[in-house]
């Protein structure tokens, strides 16, 4: 049997096109749940998240309250041109059209929320408290309001990007390819 | 077998832009060529089958002989190279795909030049660019084709009785990024490996990581890499930085480590030693005393490690040099090899037959052209039919 079918080809075309949607929607949904206490605050990975951790309907509102003005902030994200630039900083997939979350936001990318966070925690008292999106960098620095929280702690374990650790190094491959254009035979 | 020149399709840029193939054309010279073509007999083309698949298992056979007589040194294998490759070879670790590169003039048989069995490329040309071509030009012949059938029904043999949440049913992909020729081989056999059932992540070879905590190689979201298909030569891998790593990682390569003996070009001298005068093999060996002997026509010295024709030097019978490409390659030593009947292409151009294997069987037929006798990295593909 020498034929093959274009049927076959196209199926498989569709199929990598498909899969990297799934791929992405795999990515953000197996964000686990987290909650926790760093020094700054509270980072929840959701609403959901935060509302699973509320002790009383008064934490629940502070929850919605929290996400909310996280997701105005949205407005103050870092702003790129180009999604390739913002990937550079945040990794493959971890941007989106800014459009898509800010409202009138016109073009250009920001890195995608990877949590928010509230600043005080529960109880902190509303004069004092911060709510921000958080941001994972693909080194695995997280920031919150504009400034970076080292480690943050999140119960359930982290989004993926933020359990970067100092124990991953990169680099150990490809330096004999850099002196050539191809590596095929 | 003959090659006939004909009309390039009016818009041929598009036609091969429209089924994904984006490295037509480099540095304005066309890579891709459809202003010629071959046609070949049906008995030529199933001779090209049974002779591949016998190569192949010769191959094999060549292999488990190279490890078993310790013969590993002999092709610059030692060290860590030579542990990854007797372990994989112990391990039975499945391998995906290679190409023999076969020289056939028409006359009497082909005859193996080597076997790009680690990281062949030209597949996506192979398998797709040429098969619309045939349709659109002459959809009542056939063409020594049925990659892609071959490729998805490899990769589900790769799936076979792993469970649904193995880590090993995800598949890594790396190559150089970027990189328009290797990534185009890469993607194709991505869309392959997802049609069998794999879930994939392509990522440049320089963003693989290392987690000493763990001892396990990881992606960019720290995911454990469980298998990773690489387009990346095995022996550049195990002499850099993280080669070392390579043993406690438990990563499973693709290909396998032992892929390393087939690509190099000792493994002529070891068919020709075990395969004396074998009909589809060329004279080979490390003395150039004792292979001139045997080929009158003349010698060929290539590098055990040389890559698209890099450090290939021609000899003519009377000690003359026909043609010699340099390059980066030669340290670890050479292979000397008698002169093989090329195709004759055009005024001075030559062919060469490029046959696929998938697994363990032949699946297609590409061939490259060159200006000259060696063939290059400024080669060309030109498409075939039969029948």
């Amino acid at each position: 049997m020498r034929r093959q079918t274009s049927a076959v080809l196209l199926l498989a075309a569709a199929t990598l096109l498909a899969g990297c949607d799934d791929d992405k929607k795999t990515s953000q949904n197996q964000q686990p749940a987290g909650q926790g206490s760093a020094q700054q605050g509270k980072i929840y990975k959701d609403l959901d998240a935060c509302i699973a951790d509320a002790p009383d309907m008064d934490h629940v509102k502070e929850c919605r309250e929290g996400y909310h003005q996280a997701m105005e902030k949205m407005a103050d994200a870092p702003r790129f041109e180009q999604q390739a630039r913002c990937e550079d900083v945040y990794g493959p997939g971890n941007c989106v059209p800014r459009g898509s979350v800010v409202e009138g936001g016109g073009s250009g990318f920001v890195p995608f929320m990877m949590g928010y966070m509230m600043g005080g925690g529960f109880g902190g008292g509303y004069g004092r408290t911060i709510y921000a999106p958080v941001f994972i960098d693909r080194t695995g620095s997280t920031y919150a309001g504009g400034t970076v929280i080292n480690r943050p702690s999140w119960t359930g374990g982290a989004p993926a990007a933020a359990r970067a650790s100092s124990s991953v190094s990169r680099g150990g491959f490809g330096s004999t390819a850099s002196a050539r254009p191809t590596v095929g035979g | 077998m003959q090659r006939f020149d004909c009309a390039p399709r009016q818009d041929w840029q598009a036609a091969v832009e429209a089924v994904g193939f984006d490295f037509h054309t480099f540095d304005a010279a066309p890579y891709w060529r459809e202003d010629a073509f071959w046609q070949f007999t049906p008995a030529e083309i199933d001779g090209f089958e049974r002779v591949s698949n016998e190569l192949h298992q010769m191959c094999l056979a060549a292999v488990e002989a190279v490890i078993a007589d310790r013969k590993l040194p002999l092709f610059g294998i030692t060290g860590l190279a030579a542990e990854l490759v007797q372990e994989s070879w112990a391990r039975k670790d499945p391998h995906l795909y290679g190409r023999l590169d076969l020289a056939y003039d028409g006359s009497g048989p082909p005859k193996l030049l080597e076997y790009n069995a680690d990281t062949p490329t030209s597949l996506f040309e192979a398998a797709i660019v040429q098969w619309y071509w045939k349709e659109a030009m002459f959809p009542g012949k056939d063409q020594f084709n049925s990659l892609e059938e071959g490729l998805i029904d490899r990769f589900q043999h790769l799936l076979r009785g792993i469970p649904s949440q193995d880590p090993r049913r995800h598949l890594h992909m790396s190559c150089i990024l970027p990189n328009l020729e290797d990534e185009g081989n890469l993607k194709y056999l991505e869309a392959c490996a997802i049609d069998a059932g794999f879930t994939t992540t392509r990522l440049d070879i320089a963003d693989i990581g290392w987690d000493s905590q763990t001892e396990r190689f990881v992606d960019l979201d720290e995911q454990v890499i469980a298998r990773m298909f690489k387009l990346y030569p095995w022996e550049w891998m195990v002499r850099e930085e993280f080669g070392r790593n390579i043993p406690a990682s438990l990563t499973q390569f693709i290909e396998p480590a032992w892929k390393m003996i087939l690509s190099n070009k000792a493994i002529l001298a070891q068919l020709w030693e075990m395969y004396p005068y074998h009909d589809s093999l060329l004279p080979a060996g490390f003395d150039q005393a004792g292979i001139t002997r045997l080929a009158p026509q003349g010698v060929v010295r290539k590098a055990l490690l040389g890559r698209e024709g890099a450090n290939v030097t021609i000899y003519n019978g009377d000690g003359s040099i026909a043609e010699s490409k340099d390059g980066d390659y030669g340290a670890e030593g050479f292979l000397w090899q008698a002169r093989a009947r090329l195709a004759k292409a055009g005024q001075t151009g030559t062919a060469v037959l490029g046959v696929w294997l998938i697994g363990d069987q032949a699946r297609g037929l590409g061939i490259r052209e060159a200006d000259g006798l060696i063939t290059t990295d400024d080669c060309h593909f030109v498409p075939h039919i039969f029948g």
